[in-house]
């Protein structure tokens, strides 16, 4: 098990690291990074001295290194708008993201087992279809359109919730639904073919013949080991999740990372994105390395691999 | 296969809906009622099925009095253009990068499987909104950003189908009897990867097509040329009094995207004969 978990720390750290260079590398993609931030009618003197300024002109590998020096200290520069750390800006708005997440992907389980179970004990019924095309129109709705249509049905005519900022619960359950309902369609759908895998195998059938009740059959024989495999899939979750926040805060104006992001990038104020593309990676990659141990301890299989 | 498709309605809906928006792609102006630039300030904010003189707008107009209708037809190329010319670039490149890492192993192998682990760990919209939010806006820049952003995918299936073939009898034995690389590639090992492809490109085709949207919403698409996505982003601004404006768009990406995913589902059983049993 330690072998396992520092080979899966190294690994993590090399992720790191290259998250670190796809970081500092978004402001050289476009060529030169002064462009980026002057206006376009700048003369050719402004933008020598922007670059000499703020060591554009210096090579690559050196400010690559001076972008690492400030990185370990959690040093992404000041925002260009409001001279404050960006660093500082982006961890204000995470627990926002963060919260919205995890109310989303609690939602998306909560429905999704039920559901995947249902589905698959009962195969082929009417059940099974049902819940199979709900979770296809889930998996093929864009974030943006279940936003906009549940402001305009539950916000905007039956005034059941508020449709933007962040407040109370009744602030979180339409954005936190539209973030999930992607996450659920996709978990129901795993969880159905993880347990009609499971109530295939051998031992299920052993079971059955010992003449248990179908309900500790399904309970406590078959969704133990099929929930196994779904671990991971959480995990991978979270990328969804806080891809699809940049969306949902920016429809439900919910103070978020995302919703900064965007703001950020309307502003042309790159250490914010810089700084924000960096801890979602860190996030995402934290919550995996867990993930992966947790997966790990439940099934030592993996270990050995 | 042909016969399975018959027999199923569900399927023959997809198909023929997906027909209908690729004819909109090729001719909108064709099938556009009118000019989708065309304003006229007596005929602002119609709703749906609106009838004024001699005209019917049958999904109503938007706040500069254009037809909605039209504008959705004329979007759909957009959406179209940018999908598939999104998947070809990034099928390619997740072709290639998934089939050399997968066959010749070793430290390319680790290399890419670094970069996959490395892309993975930014979620696909984050790193879409960053790269087009540097590279600007356009329509050859967001085939770019979607082509860079998404051609893991590919890359991850390929690898895993080349690993397996590689090691199977058949190819060692063509290996013996002294195939070259190039022989073994483009003979024995590409030909049986084809199944799971089409697969994943026909659910890539409907990512894309969310992702395009999602970006033109976020008003990082396609600029000038009205998209699905950026008909909804006009529409945000009148959701509360004029809802058919950004809602009608959204059920013209949901249903092509269903579609898509419907064929998607139906063609990985057809096709794969692994997943019939369950």
């Amino acid at each position: 098990m330690q072998a396992f978990i520092i080979r899966r720390l190294i690994q993590a750290v090399f992720v790191l690291l290259g998250a670190s260079i796809v970081s500092f590398a978004l402001l050289h993609l476009a060529g030169n990074p002064v462009d980026l931030i002057l206006p376009m009618d700048a003369t050719a003197e402004e933008r020598d001295a922007m670059m000499h300024q703020l060591g554009y002109d210096r090579p690559l590998i050196q400010q690559y290194a001076d972008y690492m020096r400030g990185l370990v200290r959690g040093d992404f520069g000041e925002s260009v708008r409001s001279r404050q750390p960006a660093m500082q800006l982006v961890l204000e708005r995470l627990p926002a993201t963060l919260e919205l997440a995890a109310v989303a992907m609690a939602i998306s389980i909560v429905f999704a087992f039920p559901a995947g179970i249902a589905a698959a004990i009962w195969r082929g019924s009417i059940v099974d279809r049902g819940l199979m095309v709900l979770t296809l129109i889930g998996q093929s709705v864009p974030v943006f359109f279940l936003g906009l249509v549940f402001i305009l049905v539950f916000g905007v005519r039956l005034r059941w919730f508020p449709v933007a900022g962040r407040g109370g619960l009744e602030h979180l359950i339409l954005p936190a639904l539209s973030l999930g309902m992607y996450s659920m369609a996709r978990t129901a759908r795993l969880v159905r073919s993880g347990m009609l895998e499971v109530l295939h195998s051998d031992y299920i059938t052993t079971a059955r013949a010992k003449g248990l009740s179908e309900q500790l059959v399904v309970v406590r024989h078959a969704l133990k080991n099929a929930l196994v495999p779904i671990i991971t899939i959480l995990g991978l979750d979270i990328a969804t999740l806080l891809g699809g926040a940049i969306i949902t805060e920016t429809i439900f104006s919910w103070p978020g990372l995302g919703q900064l992001i965007i703001y950020s990038v309307s502003t042309r104020d790159f250490p914010i994105v810089q700084a924000a593309v960096f801890v979602i990676a860190c996030t995402y990659i934290f919550v995996n390395f867990f993930v992966d141990i947790l997966y790990a301890i439940v099934n030592p299989r993996v270990r050995l691999m | 296969m042909a016969r399975q498709l018959v027999a199923s309605p569900v399927m023959l809906c997809s198909v023929a809906f997906l027909l209908i928006v690729v004819a909109f792609a090729i001719a909108p102006g064709f099938f556009a009622p009118h000019d989708p630039e065309a304003q006229s300030l007596t005929r602002r904010l119609l709703p749906p099925l609106a009838n004024v003189g001699d005209t019917t707008y049958w999904l109503g107009t938007d706040s500069l009095g254009r037809d909605m209708l039209s504008r959705v037809i004329f979007g759909a190329r957009i959406s179209v253009i940018v999908a598939l010319a999104g998947v070809v670039l990034s099928g390619a490149v997740g072709v290639v990068i998934g089939v050399v890492s997968g066959y010749y192993g070793g430290l390319i192998d680790d290399f890419f499987g670094w970069l996959v682990n490395v892309q993975l760990s930014f979620p696909f919209l984050l790193l879409a909104v960053a790269v087009a939010a540097v590279l600007g806006p356009g329509l050859r820049n967001i085939i770019i950003v979607l082509a860079v952003t998404t051609w893991v995918s590919y890359s991850r299936v390929m690898r895993g189908q080349v690993l397996t073939i590689r090691d199977s009898e058949y190819v060692q034995a063509a290996r013996v009897i002294g195939a070259s690389d190039r022989r073994l590639l483009a003979k024995h090992v590409l030909p049986n990867t084809y199944i799971p492809l089409i697969v994943i490109v026909t659910f890539e085709v409907a990512r894309l097509i969310i992702a395009e949207a999602s970006l033109s919403f976020l008003g990082l698409g396609t600029a000038g040329l009205a998209s699905w996505g950026t008909l909804m982003a006009d529409g945000r601004a009148h959701l509360a009094t004029s809802w058919w404006i950004a809602t009608m768009p959204g059920i013209a990406i949901m249903i092509t995207v269903l579609a898509i995913n419907l064929i998607g589902d139906w063609l990985r059983d057809v096709l794969d004969p692994r997943f019939q049993r369950r």
